[in-house]
């Protein structure tokens, strides 16, 4: 099936719907790969990766025979005065390495064009240039996460902010909780739902990501209710997703983004075994977009699989 | 031993595959060939990639494919390996054009084709300059979305991120392409 790349919700610009068509009807050349070629290569990739095995075992083993003639030599050297051989080894054992994980209830969402965050520690993660939306959920302990950027670093209790991190500054609105900036020189100053963004001062050249954090604020909370979503989904929070997806869907009902969020949302109510919440799921999908007839078919049969049920108000069951 | 005839079922197929079977493997390779050297043309725009590319795909799938649990469709789950690999060569692509210090802007190379194909040659090639400059996620929803034709459900399917994100990345993604390309994303 060749895609239609005129359906106009998906592309606005005709130009760039003539280009789209010029990648389409690009033709495909002739192809010189054949089972035979696959074969042999399978075969060859598969002997290079049990090569790499073997090399990596051998390694591991020289490298554990050394570290054990080593403690040997030491233990030898201390075995007058201290604990016993099978002590001392067990102590200078490496650590094992572990990977490094954010404190449960810690979500960092990066941007679309932005770097993963690096997890510093548990309440610590180093951001890069871009923009990210970092989340604590309450807690009754005093952890606080730092979210270190260039030109400070924002302390978030709990509650979310939102950064935008350029080469040498970023800009911090906190959305809702309870967080402070550090500016470098230690300087602290709390942040509130209702003042500006707090920028840093290394860099004051207007950049294209702080002029887009100026964008429609119904935009921005969409946006970003999406995005934690996603980060929810990630870290495996099924139940907070399906809150914020049908947040999506019923606040902000007018926004494009509340199709997208209602088609996500009802096989998350299907999976937690919300079935008939999932079906007026799918019903207020059919009955909100009736003319997204590319989506219709499939929404049905999702509908027929999880059979009959009560009559909806709205997103529920009656 | 088998013979293609004997697996007409695609999960007899795919079952006889996992277990190393060549004849089932090699039918599995000729049924989604040319689908997937086609979406792979797609996602590059670089006919010379394609090969390379085809066989870098159907070896990691056939590398993984005992642990294929069959959550998704076979497509499905090729349209996703074809997806982490051409990631990797728009990442060598970048890496070289920074090492050639060739700008973004560079002229296609001169082909000596009719005009009219040289002409669509050169527009695509701009497309796909263009293209390559997304970041990552927002040009593999655009490819899925755009390009192959993928709904809504088959592209959260084959990218395994949520529908909404999909609708955002494909919407950002073309007004950046138009950004990038100089054209109006709206026209009035």
């Amino acid at each position: 099936m060749k895609p239609d790349p005129h359906e106009s919700h998906l592309i606005h610009s005709q130009e760039l719907r003539r280009l789209v068509a010029l990648a389409q009807d690009q033709p495909l050349p002739a192809l010189r790969i054949d089972t035979g070629r696959l074969h042999k290569a399978v075969a060859a990739a598969r002997q290079t990766r049990n090569r790499r095995f073997v090399a990596i075992g051998g390694l591991a083993l020289a490298a554990g025979l050394a570290g054990l003639a080593l403690v040997n030599l030491d233990t030898s050297g201390r075995s007058q005065t201290t604990s016993p051989q099978g002590h001392v080894a067990q102590d200078m054992s490496p650590e094992p390495a572990t990977e490094r994980a954010l404190a449960r209830g810690v979500h960092v969402a990066e941007g679309e064009d932005t770097p993963s965050p690096t997890v510093l520690g548990a309440w610590e993660v180093g951001l890069a240039p871009g923009r990210y939306e970092v989340v604590v959920d309450p807690h009754p302990g005093p952890e606080l996460l730092l979210a270190r950027a260039a030109g400070g670093t924002v302390e978030l209790h709990h509650g979310r902010v939102e950064i935008v991190v350029a080469a040498s500054s970023a800009h911090a609105s906190l959305r809702e909780g309870v967080a402070t900036w550090i500016a470098p020189d230690g300087a602290r100053t709390p942040l509130t739902t209702t003042t500006k963004p707090v920028a840093t001062a290394a860099n004051t050249d207007p950049e294209p990501a702080t002029a887009s954090a100026t964008a429609s604020t119904t935009d921005e909370t969409v946006r970003g209710l999406a995005r934690r979503a996603e980060a929810l989904l990630t870290a495996g929070q099924r139940d907070a997703a399906i809150a914020v997806f049908t947040r999506i869907t019923t606040v902000y009902a007018d926004e494009p983004a509340a199709r997208g969020a209602l088609l996500d949302l009802a096989p998350l109510l299907k999976a937690a075994g919300r079935l008939d919440e999932a079906r007026c799921a799918y019903l207020l999908y059919l009955d909100r977009y009736p003319g997204k007839a590319q989506l219709a078919d499939d929404v049905r049969k999702a509908l027929t699989r999880l059979g009959d049920g009560p009559a909806c108000d709205g997103l529920r069951p009656r | 031993m088998a013979t293609q005839d004997e697996y007409a079922d695609e999960s007899q197929v795919l079952a006889a595959a996992q277990r190393g079977d060549k004849t089932a493997q090699s039918q599995i390779f000729t049924r989604y060939r040319e689908r997937v050297a086609r979406q792979l043309l797609r996602m590059v725009g670089d006919p010379m990639a394609v090969d390379d590319l085809l066989q870098e795909v159907f070896i990691a799938a056939f590398t993984a494919l005992p642990r294929f649990r069959g959550d998704a469709q076979l497509a499905t789950w090729l349209y996703a390996i074809a997806t982490n690999r051409t990631r990797n060569w728009w990442d060598s692509q970048r890496r070289r054009r920074r090492r050639e210090d060739i700008a973004a802007n560079a002229p296609p190379e001169e082909v000596s084709t009719p005009e009219a194909d040289l002409e669509s040659q050169q527009q695509r090639a701009r497309f796909y300059t263009a293209l390559g400059q997304l970041p990552d996620k927002l040009r593999e929803a655009f490819v899925a979305r755009v390009l192959e034709g993928l709904n809504l459900i088959e592209a959260s399917a084959a990218l395994d991120v949520p529908i909404s994100t999909v609708s955002y990345r494909t919407r950002r993604a073309e007004q950046l392409l138009c950004a990038t390309l100089g054209i109006p994303w709206r026209e009035s």
